[in-house]
C-alpha cells in the first residue's frame, strides 16, 4: 500500500473516479494507482484484472445472509490485502466497472488511430 | 494516454473467455474419450478402446494447443474443472452416437468463436483458429463413418466384432 505522498499526481491520468474512490493510470511506470477506503494501492493492469474477476464473483446475496460471520470479504492479491464489507464491495465494484469501461473505450479509440494512414 | 489493456494482451475479455470454455470443452472431450475407451475394453472391443484413447489424446492436444496460445498471447489461462463425465453406455452404438455429438458440439463452439472474432476483427486468432476448422473437417468424419459401419456391416452375428476391427482403419484425406 502507498499513502497518497508516495506518488506524484501531476504524471497520473484519471482513468475512473466516484466519490468513494479512483483509478489513476501512470503512463510512465505502466502500472495503475487506486485509491479505496482510505488508501491507494499500486497494481499492474493483471492484477487489477484479477481484482475485478474477484470482486464480480463475490456473491453479495450470500454475504448479507450470513449470521454467524461478519460480513467480510478478505482478498489478497499479490501485494495487496484487501478487506471490505459488503457496500465497499459494491463501490469498488462500481469503480472497476467504470475503469474497465474507459480501458475499453481507450482502446477502441487508440485501435482507430493505430489504422490512419499517414501521409 | 497508453493502453495497457492492448499492450498486455492481444485477447479481448470476451474472446479469452470463448477459448478458455473450448480449452474446458476440449478437456471434457478427452475426458469423455477416455471413458468410452474403459467401457469399449471392458466389453472386449479392443479395437475401439485403441481408437479412443487415441481420440482422447488428440482432444487434450487441442486443449493444450488453446491453452498455450492464449498464454503467448498474454492472456490468463484457466485450467479446467472437469467433472459429471459419463460412465455406463447402454449399447456399442450409443458409444459411437455420443462420439458423433461430442464432435458436432465442438464444431459448433469453434464456430462460435470464429464468428466474434470476424466481429472484432481479430484476424490473428481466426488465423490460429483455422487448424482447428481444418482439424473438426477430419474429427467429424471420421465419427460419422464409424457410426456408418453399424449399418454397412450391421450389428447381427459377427456384425461388432467386424466393426470393431474396422474403427482403427478410418482415415481422412482432404485431397
Amino acid at each position: 500500500m502507498l499513502g497518497r505522498d508516495r506518488f506524484d499526481t501531476t504524471e497520473l491520468i484519471e482513468v475512473f473516479v466516484t466519490a468513494k474512490g479512483s483509478i489513476y493510470q501512470s503512463d510512465v511506470e505502466n502500472c495503475l494507482y487506486l485509491t479505496f477506503s482510505g488508501k491507494t494501492s499500486r497494481l499492474s493492469f493483471q492484477s487489477l484484472n484479477d481484482l475485478k474477476k474477484i470482486i464480480d464473483k463475490v456473491d453479495l446475496g450470500h454475504m448479507c445472509t450470513l449470521i454467524e460471520h461478519a460480513d467480510i470479504e478478505i482478498i489478497l492479491l499479490k501485494d495487496n490485502c484487501f478487506v471490505l464489507s459488503g457496500i465497499e464491495i459494491i463501490y469498488l465494484k462500481e469503480i472497476l466497472q467504470g475503469a474497465f469501461t474507459m480501458f475499453r473505450l481507450n482502446h477502441i479509440i487508440t485501435d482507430c488511430l493505430d489504422r490512419l494512414v499517414i501521409s | 494516454m497508453k493502453d495497457l489493456m492492448r499492450i498486455k494482451s492481444l485477447l479481448s475479455a470476451e474472446i479469452e473467455s470463448l477459448l478458455n470454455q473450448q480449452v474446458k470443452k476440449e478437456a471434457h472431450s478427452s475426458a469423455i474419450y477416455l471413458s468410452m475407451a474403459s467401457w469399449c475394453d471392458r466389453n472386449g472391443f479392443d479395437g475401439s478402446a485403441d481408437f479412443f484413447f487415441k481420440q482422447s489424446n488428440e482432444e487434450r492436444e487441442h486443449q493444450l494447443k488453446i491453452y498455450k496460445y492464449i498464454l503467448d498471447m498474454g492472456g490468463t489461462a484457466i485450467s479446467p474443472d472437469i467433472n459429471n463425465i459419463k460412465i455406463e453406455f447402454g449399447t456399442f452404438r450409443e458409444v459411437f452416437e455420443d462420439a458423433l455429438d461430442q464432435e458436432i458440439a465442438i464444431t459448433q463452439s469453434f464456430k462460435n468463436i470464429v464468428a466474434r472474432c470476424h466481429k472484432e476483427q481479430d484476424y490473428v486468432t481466426l488465423e490460429f483458429l483455422n487448424w482447428f476448422l481444418r482439424e473438426q473437417r477430419e474429427e467429424e468424419y471420421v465419427a460419422r463413418r464409424a457410426l456408418e459401419l453399424f449399418e454397412v456391416i450391421g450389428e447381427n452375428g459377427t456384425g461388432y466384432w467386424d466393426i470393431d476391427k474396422n474403427i482403427g482403419n478410418i482415415k481422412y484425406s482432404a485431397e
